[in-house]
């Protein structure tokens, strides 16, 4: 079935590398993910996504199953590596597939697992397993994330350095502008140079990408940027090798189809709300630094002969969706089924403000009185 | 040529967020909720320590004969050492918050809960007074949110999250209430809000340090008062919140600021009582204590006198208000009691002192001379204050709960 798959990559000896370093995102997701198997067995509190509100029931109650998994995966992307190392392509081709079937089916199993480097991984293994013209292909998509980033900086909340979660060490904010315009030039103008026809010119645009990601681990951590560097790989793999493609366009139709929904999948959060703070028109998008929330939420529990005003505190999750009105309703629908059980218990209400740091005023995101019944969780 | 003109707009997109950057500047802002508007609250009601002056004083008459009438389960578990809250106190109702996180209503006639509310994030509950209108209560919370509540059945009509804690007893003048509060990085700051919807109408610039003390109101002169843990007591504009004056008074100034005559009272944990001129912040004199004080004070108009606590060697003290001279103090015993605040009752020209003056005493005095009237047995230590409505005095003490004295 995927013969043709396999062909292009054992044809190919920047593909072959580049499998390796696909594989080697892997190994490094298990070091990031080591806290998993604490946070899926956790069934009784699960952070499902919106569309799969009931993901506890696909979960062990207990943590030793997910650690058996979480070292399989390894097992499997060290297996990949050595796969693609040592020349066999085949057998890396279906590792590094079940790798990306795994990591995708964790992903799916709890919200807080979602982000971009786990989003770019993904579609980069999509358009390297099963799309053609690869060396054609992963560049331009590659390049694509980077526009996309680049794109979504353009904003008060970064340009200010509001979204980083540190100062720079120098702290001054006119050189923290600065250093935040050049981030969104870098995205959005030294791109180009990847695909230039001089070749110091594309190296040097490599390097100054490079740079950033090296530089952006005080703020992101490891696994950002060792993500990054596995997936712009494919640049240096192609120049080295003379691989270059003569001509960059020409994708076949099955690839432009797949940029195209690309696309369109980063412009649906552009109509309506700040996607920033409504978060549910993204969920098949890039959500980069964009933006760093801050928010008030209280859960109302009703009883009969009391009320309860619960402020559920974010920091226990990440950055990104300590905000996420996705998150709210999780925990929301987490306390539904916990209290019913509760003779006393009524309903509850969930209410969540919202704002970039860099806006004036809150937003109210959710207000939903009533929310057990509403959700039908209700007997 | 692409590329330049792509450079251009580039540029341009970014140059357009600077401008709106630049024109755009974000003071501290407030999350605020309204369930629905907080509307015709009606008069104030009760307010800590009688009044936005804050002098501990009210109207009404003690018996001899007075003793414990009835109190409450235990609602308060030393989760936290800050003095307890004191009940708010009004025809509609006893409003008790507790260092639990409970905020109870209870009847005033049979004492049976009409009400019941939980936050239960907060590290130590709630230890601030509420204040009531004629529909409404307000108070805030350890977890920095401020609520306002109907009397009558609890519903929330609006939330505000003011910091990481308010640990202040809010005060109402006109449609307005006063509040400090603080965040967890030792800075607090004082927040003047709209009574009906909780929005924020100013906030003081930064204090410097937490602030635990209660804001106090000189509605003629249009000032408000408030102490911080760095030491400091300031004077904003009430209006526009503007800083009038600051003054550095050498020691943590966790009470309640009382003002008489324009001028301000307090005490500190710089073992002195002081006597501030609310006009320019001049110490006008200062009185020693033998120990740090956190207590608010009681003002005594017919004897022109502040009655005051200390601890460490805890006591209470009777101090001129001309003079800043002891006229009399009393020993009490040693303990946490020393955080807590005496109250004046006047009637017909007559008056009495009521304190803390053992772990499970409260002591009636003559404020002239600091005579023994009364001693009257209560179930645990007192570390609050006292609430005193028709004939009847509410306390919350620790490691118990609501008492009523008759």
């Amino acid at each position: 079935m995927f013969q043709n798959q396999i062909k292009e990559i054992e044809s190919s000896p920047t593909l072959r590398w580049y499998g390796l370093a696909l594989a080697l995102a892997h190994v490094a997701t298990f070091f990031f993910v080591y806290n998993l198997p604490n946070v899926l067995s956790r069934i009784q509190n699960p952070i499902c996504w919106s569309w799969f509100s009931n993901c506890q029931i696909f979960r062990f109650a207990e943590a030793w199953p997910w650690q058996i998994l979480l070292h399989g995966y390894l097992a499997l992307s060290t297996l990949a590596v050595c796969a693609s190392y040592l020349n066999k392509i085949r057998l890396g081709f279906y590792v590094l597939m079940a790798c990306m079937v795994m990591k995708f089916i964790g992903n799916l199993m709890d919200y807080t697992f979602m982000g971009n480097y786990h989003y770019m991984h993904l579609l980069v293994q999509i358009a390297f397993l099963f799309l053609p013209q690869k060396k054609k292909l992963i560049p331009q998509l590659v390049a694509f994330f980077y526009i996309a980033a680049g794109s979504l900086k353009i904003n008060p909340e970064w340009i200010t350095g509001a979204a980083l979660t540190r100062p720079l060490p120098f702290g001054d904010s006119n050189l923290l502008m600065i250093a935040c315009i050049l981030v969104i030039f870098l995205e959005l103008f030294v791109v180009f140079g990847l695909f230039a026809k001089n070749p110091k010119l594309r190296w040097v645009s490599l390097a100054c990408f490079i740079i950033f990601h090296v530089t952006s681990y005080f703020w992101v951590g490891f696994f950002y940027p060792v993500i990054m560097l596995c997936l712009i790989s494919i640049f240096a793999l192609i120049w080295y090798k003379n691989d270059t493609p003569e001509r960059w366009v020409n994708l076949k139709k099955i690839n432009i189809f797949f940029l195209c929904t690309l696309v369109v999948l980063q412009t649906i959060p552009l109509f309506g709300n700040d996607p920033s703070l409504f978060t549910d028109r993204r969920l098949w998008s890039l959500n980069m630094f964009d933006a760093r929330t801050q928010c008030l939420n209280s859960v109302i529990l009703k009883y009969d002969d009391h009320n309860t005003d619960y402020t559920y505190d974010p920091k226990n999750h990440g950055i990104r969706v300590q905000c996420d009105p996705l998150l709210y309703r999780a925990q929301a629908i987490n306390l539904c089924r916990q209290e019913v059980t509760d003779p006393n218990f009524k309903d509850l209400d969930l209410v969540l403000l919202a704002k970039r740091r860099t806006d004036k005023e809150y937003q109210t995101i959710t207000v939903q009185r009533d929310f057990c019944a509403y959700e039908g969780l209700r007997p | 040529m692409k590329f330049i003109f792509y450079f251009i707009l580039l540029s341009s997109a970014i140059a357009l967020q600077i401008y709106v950057i630049k024109n755009n500047s974000s003071p501290m802002n407030f999350p605020n909720f309204i369930f629905s508007k907080a509307e015709s609250g009606g008069d104030s009601q009760y307010i800590f320590r009688g009044g936005p002056l804050r002098q501990g004083r009210y109207e009404g008459v003690l018996l001899p004969t007075a003793k414990v009438q009835w109190q409450s389960e235990q609602l308060n578990f030393q989760i936290h050492s800050a003095s307890k809250s004191t009940p708010a106190i009004d025809q509609t109702g006893i409003y008790v918050a507790t260092d639990a996180g409970w905020l109870i209503a209870y009847e005033l006639d049979s004492f049976k809960i009409r009400w019941k509310w939980f936050f239960p994030d907060g590290y130590g509950g709630m230890h601030s007074t509420p204040v009531t209108d004629e529909k409404y209560i307000y108070f805030g919370t350890y977890r920095g949110k401020f609520y306002c509540l109907s009397k009558a059945d609890g519903q929330i009509k609006w939330i505000t999250h003011l910091a990481d804690a308010v640990g202040s007893s809010p005060v109402i003048v006109g449609d307005s209430i006063y509040v400090g509060a603080e965040f967890d990085q030792r800075q607090g700051f004082l927040a003047k809000m709209d009574r009906e919807t909780g929005t924020v109408r100013w906030t003081s610039q930064l204090l410097g340090e937490q602030t635990h003390s209660s804001p106090a109101v000189d509605i003629e002169k249009r000032r408000v008062f408030i102490g911080d843990n760095a030491g400091y007591v300031s004077a904003f504009d009430s209006e526009n919140g503007s800083l009038l004056w600051k003054v550095e008074v050498g020691g943590e100034v966790k009470g309640t600021i009382v003002i008489v005559d324009h001028n301000i009272y307090f005490s500190s944990w710089s073992n002195k009582f002081y006597s501030i001129s609310g006009e320019n912040g001049e110490v006008i004199w200062e009185s020693e204590l033998k120990g740090k004080s956190q207590s608010s004070a009681a003002y005594s108009e017919i004897e022109q006198l502040f009655f005051v606590l200390s601890q460490d060697k805890n006591a209470l003290y009777a101090i001129d208000k001309a003079t800043g001279e002891q006229i009399w103090s009393r020993r009490i015993k040693r303990g946490r009691l020393g955080i807590s605040s005496p109250i004046l009752l006047e009637e017909s020209s007559k008056e009495i002192l009521i304190s803390a003056c053992e772990q499970k005493l409260i002591c009636v005095y003559n404020p002239k001379n600091g005579k023994l009237l009364n001693k009257i047995p209560v179930p645990a230590m007192l570390t609050g204050s006292f609430s005193y409505y028709q004939g009847f005095i509410f306390m919350n003490l620790d490691n118990a709960g609501l008492v009523v004295i008759k």
